[in-house]
């Protein structure tokens, strides 16, 4: 059944001629320029990288670094993911805790994601003849024709949707000036813009970013390179203008930096981040600047029958003459009157009717509009710590600590009537006191062991390795009501069977001497 | 530093099951009712909180621990909801502190948790 399969699968051949070279010396090409393997494959740019360092670390390869460069630009580009591809599977290079359950076969989870995320398994297409090759080389996993085919068809080399990107995808030109928001867990929403110039060949970018914190003020300004590969896979890093300082957390840092680019080219979105296992970054969304454009608010929500509620509208270009009238923000809402207004903020006072029913509005200003920007609500049932489960690592003497930043949300129950279900209505940051609990105790004696949460809700791993794990709660009080996380606060490192096994986000992988 | 092959605590997520029943008494059960306080439906484990009361009439807020949400197979996060009255057995702490791994459940909206002894 598989053998006949393949023959109805057509290669991508490989031109390129360092790939030729560098490749070719153990993967044959055929008189129609398939390269073995190679041809009957595509990945994301992480996947193409990681095999070349395998390669290389195996010796199995020698080249230079511009040659590494070149081979996985080219491999990138013309052996690529599709934007629709790629998107679902962004948390893999975004570095980001997700939940997969549910999201795919189960047997598929099963077999894939008990040793690394699905979305490292699906950042491939493949033939199922290379396939059935690949997964000979997982000795944990038992292959057979059944998890060939599913996995076949979950991840096939052949896709409309690389079909049509191959054919219309050209080289991204980023160039010129971006609107950037940008939120960061514990210091809120950041607005700004991004400016991206031509590096110094085809798909490189320099990029130099000012941002401002819609809370208190606080710039940061960033340059950066950036390579995009595929035309929709940005990969790069930035660095602040100014030294970053001590605190782990610190936006000046340096950051690694992955988005996907739209089909179209007019809107970017990702994370950059660092951290000992990335845990602190931005979540960032980029729009091409074109006219009058709403960026954000300063709040998430009013209560219903609230008066001269003043809001910041964050923004570019805005008109020089502003009226109320210009300012619609949904039913029940009214635009009491314009306080202020620049070319990228206005200052307006807005009054919500007795009457006015729970749920979000639109802020829409001229041709702009902030969808589901702000919520109405008359009480908040209940507050959720974000992140509700996460880990936090002791340090040694060659690993940093990780930490974790926790925000308290506020919800009130949707129209169901129930807690914690699809429906309910998301607030906003709430401020509230933090507190720590760890289980099983007896007395607080512990905490000084464990760590400390600080009045803004971050975590921090005590400066001794523990040498233990420790369960504990992290415990936001806001309006009389508490919200929890989980958090496993986790040893740096542990050996088994003589490997030394590290913390990389949610699990633990082996580290290479 | 250089990482390659990827070994679990965690499975589909967070470490799952990452700690074993070393901090239960797992030579006996209990049994207690009470009511729900809330249910947090999170890796690496799942936890009941409820308030029950003791033989002199006293209120103990009492932790039960579960299995992953991948291991509660049709639970959600509204399984259980506040007030919702619960029969639990389980291995208490061995401390004495009001915690324990629960084996079974049965609520007054219908959810049940069956022989749950965990693969720690």
């Amino acid at each position: 059944m598989l053998a006949a399969l393949l023959l109805f699968f057509v290669g991508i051949p490989v031109t390129d001629p360092t790939v030729i070279a560098k490749c070719g010396t153990c993967h044959k090409v055929d008189e129609q320029g398939n390269m073995q393997r190679v041809s009957f494959a595509r990945a994301t740019p992480e996947g193409w990288q990681s095999l070349l360092k395998r390669k290389l670390r195996s010796g199995q390869i020698t080249i230079t670094q511009p040659e590494a460069r070149a081979i996985l630009t080219y491999l990138s580009d013309t052996h690529g993911l599709a934007p629709e591809e790629s998107q679902p599977l962004m948390y893999e290079p975004e570095r980001r805790v997700h939940d997969e359950t549910g999201s795919a076969n189960e047997t598929l989870l099963k077999t894939c994601a008990k040793c690394h995320t699905l979305a490292k398994a699906l950042s491939w297409r493949r033939t199922p003849d290379d396939w059935k090759q690949f997964l000979a080389t997982h000795y944990k996993v038992k292959v057979s024709d059944d998890l060939i085919n599913l996995i076949s068809e979950a991840a096939p080399l052949d896709t409309p949707q690389w079909s049509s990107w191959a054919s219309r995808k050209k080289s991204a030109d980023l160039t010129g000036r971006w609107l950037l928001t940008a939120h960061m867990q514990g210091r809120g929403q950041f607005c700004g813009e991004l400016l991206v110039k031509a590096g110094t060949s085809p798909g490189e970018f320099l990029t130099l970013v000012n941002l401002r914190s819609i809370n208190d003020g606080y710039t940061i300004e960033r340059s950066g390179r950036i390579a995009v590969y595929a035309g929709h896979e940005w990969r790069g890093h930035s660095k602040g203008a100014n030294m970053a300082g001590s605190s782990p957390d610190d936006p000046d840092s340096d950051a690694r930096e992955a988005m996907w680019i739209s089909p179209d080219g007019s809107r970017m979105q990702g994370r950059w981040f660092w951290g000992q296992y990335q845990e602190f970054g931005f979540d960032v969304t980029a729009q091409r600047a074109s006219g009058s454009t709403l960026l954000a608010l300063n709040v998430a929500s009013f209560k219903i029958g609230s008066q001269n509620n003043r809001v910041r509208l964050i923004g570019d270009h805005f008109p020089a003459k502003v009226t109320s009238a210009d300012i619609t923000a949904g039913a029940g809402v009214t635009v009491r009157r314009i306080i202020s207004n620049s070319p990228s903020e206005i200052v307006a006072e807005l009054d919500v009717s007795s009457s006015a029913q729970p749920g979000r509005r639109d802020i829409t200003l001229a041709n702009s509009t902030l969808p589901a920007a702000i919520a109405i609500y008359d009480r908040i049932d209940y507050i959720r710590v974000m992140p509700d489960s996460a880990m936090a690592a002791f340090g040694n003497d060659t690993h940093i600590r990780g930490f974790q930043q926790f925000e308290a949300i506020a919800y009130q129950r949707g129209p169901d009537n129930r807690l914690h279900t699809a429906d309910d209505l998301e607030l906003g940051p709430i401020k509230a006191v933090w507190s720590m609990e760890v289980f099983y105790e007896t007395d607080t004696s512990q905490h000084d062991i464990v760590g400390s949460i600080s009045q803004t809700g971050f975590f921090t791993p005590a400066a001794k390795n523990a040498g233990t794990n420790y369960d504990i709660w992290v415990i936001a009080t806001a309006n009389g009501m508490t919200g929890k996380s989980y958090v496993v606060v986790t040893i740096p490192t542990y050996q088994f069977q003589g490997r030394t096994y590290v913390r990389d986000l949610d699990r633990w992988i082996a580290e290479e001497q | 530093m250089k990482k390659t092959i990827i070994i679990l605590l965690a499975a589909t997520t967070l470490a799952l099951a990452h700690h074993g029943l070393a901090a239960f008494d797992t030579t006996k059960t209990v049994d207690e009712k009470g009511t729900v306080v809330d249910l947090h439906f999170v890796n690496p484990h799942c936890i009941v909180e409820f308030e029950s009361k003791d033989d002199k009439g006293e209120v103990h807020k009492w932790q039960g621990e579960m299995g992953s949400p991948t291991h509660l197979k049709g639970w959600t996060a509204t399984s259980l909801e506040k007030g919702n009255t619960v029969s639990v057995t389980g291995y208490r702490a061995k401390n004495g502190t009001y915690y324990m791994w629960i084996t079974s459940l049965k609520s007054s909206n219908g959810t049940i948790l069956k022989s749950f002894k965990g693969d720690n």
